[in-house]
């Protein structure tokens, strides 16, 4: 049934462009002479406003998200296919005839479908643990708080002559409503363990807040000179260009001065140090360190050292993915254990010390990772309620 | 990134796809995507809903990889099925808006509006791969100014140009484009839309 429609809509682009010979003009013709419903159709879409509002909507669709669900749908599935495979080995019981050999394959058999049960219980316990999503908390200058997950689209609240909105996307944004709004109110946005989030400042600087942080701003930056924000874990920000109001990022024991650029900045209370990577523009880190981009500054124990990076695995978590580079076993769960908010416990401290060097998505269950870092057999990892343990 | 797909023929695509690879799977879903969730949106009138009806769609797909033996069948595969599923989520709302009811009404009459929709998500879907072809800047330029319905200052702030330049850049752009569009093939529905733009945004 659709071919038809999939042949007109190349009639009609076709004539959009005036690229139609003859034939296919008078095939598209008798399509819109077939009736009102069609020649409506025909003349709203050489609308061209009506085009554009279309083109935008169909473009805005994010993808990411979806396809996230259908990660989870079809992997949900494949975890019940397996006790199928146990049954089959009950053929093994007719291949014996001598009782020795029937005993000794037995006991084998009885320690095969144990560990099998052992390791589908794993399974189940594995895909238990879901990837994170959309989540956060938004609080408002007078101390109301909003999931913003919960809420519908559209107009959440209005603050110092600024309207607060979910968009259509599900990120949070601003809007100036009223220019006369006073300064000086702050609004906090707040993701749980296993959260993430995506808003757009009053000034256009665009945030994507990692799992388990924390970005206080202000509603308004009217008045102030500096475009003044607090963090606490980390943050991908994108600042819109404005010189004589500098943006100003304060976390952890450091300040860092922009103008217009694309950063990231790591200062989790668990992580040993403060990261600040740059991938666009020039950033000022406490005052006097300024980085190029490509670089990543490294606060530690109050000094800071500068070196080179690749940007694309600091930047893993905003593409969807875990990419380790040479990364120790402790950094990468502690990466886990934020995302699917689980706990993690080193059985055997040894471990601590050992390397891995690869990627896989955020959004596989939480057995995707694991099981592609047990496949190097350094280690191996038993789940336990909420518990990752470490052998 | 799972979504990240590398530039391969539809023959490719469908091989591996009948294979079970996963990667063909997010090929077939990047290219329809788009086109689906917009589709069913204009039918449930609800973006959320959408999504988890296209979702649903592409697993169905998926668990039948094996029966498709060409691209062009798995596009309408995945148009009826998510048709269906929207029919069927509508019909079993508790709840519905004034349009909903209106909407489901008419679609329990006959299927016109229904086929109008898929047509509409069929066009955005050729034009949207036409302005995927374009070079690099101008793809950038045409975004900013198209979609996001970025004006001349902003786009001269975000990439870093004087106004002047862009102003400059607007004006051959015309031009430029359709010689670049010309040289490189690409068909005229970009440029149309191209035309469009830079009328609409003085």
């Amino acid at each position: 049934m659709p071919e038809t429609e999939f042949h007109i809509a190349e009639l009609m682009t076709g004539y959009l462009r005036g690229s139609l010979d003859a034939v296919a003009q008078a095939e598209l013709e008798a399509w819109v002479n077939a009736s009102d419903r069609n020649k409506a159709f025909f003349e709203a879409c050489q609308d061209e406003g009506l085009l554009r509002e279309d083109f935008i909507h169909y473009h805005t669709t994010d993808l990411g998200l979806t396809w996230a669900m259908v990660m989870r749908k079809i992997h949900a599935k494949s975890v019940t296919t397996v006790p199928v495979r146990v049954r089959k080995m009950a053929f093994v019981h007719y291949v014996s005839t001598a009782a020795v050999l029937l005993v000794t394959l037995s006991i084998g058999l009885y320690f095969f479908i144990a560990s099998r049960q052992l390791e589908r219980s794993q399974e189940l316990a594995f895909s238990r643990v879901k990837p994170g999503g959309n989540k956060a908390y938004l609080v408002l200058s007078d101390g109301k708080k909003i999931a913003l997950n919960d809420v519908t689209t559209g107009r959440l609240a209005m603050e110092a002559g600024v309207e607060i909105r979910k968009n259509s996307e599900g990120k949070l944004i601003y809007v100036v409503k009223d220019k006369s709004g006073v300064a000086d109110q702050f609004n906090t946005v707040e993701t749980p363990r296993g959260g993430q989030y995506e808003l757009i400042l009053l000034d256009g600087t665009k945030v994507w807040l990692n799992a388990s942080s924390k970005l206080v701003y202000p509603v308004s930056f009217s008045g102030t000179g500096a475009r003044r924000v607090e963090l606490t874990g980390e943050a991908y920000f994108e600042v819109a260009k404005d010189k004589t109001h500098p943006f100003k990022v304060i976390s952890a024991g450091q300040e860092v001065e922009v103008l217009g650029t694309h950063f990231d900045i790591n200062s989790y209370a668990d992580e040993p140090v403060v990261r600040t990577t740059l991938l666009e523009g020039s950033v000022r880190v406490n005052g006097n360190t300024v980085l190029k981009p490509g670089e990543q500054s490294v606060l530690s124990d109050g000094k800071l050292n500068v070196r080179s990076v690749n940007t694309d695995h600091v930047m893993d978590w905003k593409n969807g993915e875990f990419v380790f580079d040479n990364e120790s076993l402790p950094s990468i769960l502690r990466k886990v254990s934020r995302w699917y908010n689980v706990e993690v416990e080193f059985v055997n401290p040894d471990l601590r010390a050992i390397t891995f060097t690869g990627s896989v998505s955020r959004f596989e269950t939480v057995s995707g990772v694991l099981k592609a870092l047990q496949r190097t057999s350094k280690v191996h990892f038993v789940i336990e309620g909420n518990v990752i343990k470490v052998k | 990134m799972t979504l990240k797909v590398e530039g391969q023929d539809d023959h490719y695509w469908l091989e591996e796809f009948r294979k079970g690879n996963e990667k063909a799977l997010a090929h077939f879903y990047q290219l329809h995507g788009k086109g689906l969730t917009f589709f069913s949106s204009r039918l449930l009138q609800d973006v959320d809903e959408a999504r988890d009806v296209v979702s649903d769609c592409i697993v169905r797909l998926w668990s039948k990889h094996a029966d498709f033996s060409d691209p062009q069948s798995i596009k309408a595969f995945l148009y009826i099925s998510c048709r269906n599923a929207c029919l069927n989520h509508l019909a079993h709302l508790k709840v519905k808006s004034a349009a909903q009811e209106t909407l489901l009404r008419e679609l329990e009459r006959g299927e016109e509006t229904i086929l109008l929709d898929i047509i509409k998500s069929e066009m955005l879907h050729i034009l949207d791969r036409e302005i995927e072809a374009l070079p690099d800047t101008l793809k950038e330029v045409f975004k900013r100014i198209y979609i996001e319905g970025k004006k001349t200052d902003e786009i001269a702030v975000e990439l870093g140009l004087s106004v002047k330049t862009v102003r400059n850049y607007k004006a051959n752009a015309v031009e430029y484009l359709k010689t670049a569009m010309l040289k490189r093939g690409i068909s005229g529905a970009a440029y149309l839309a191209f035309l469009m733009m830079i009328n609409a945004k003085p």
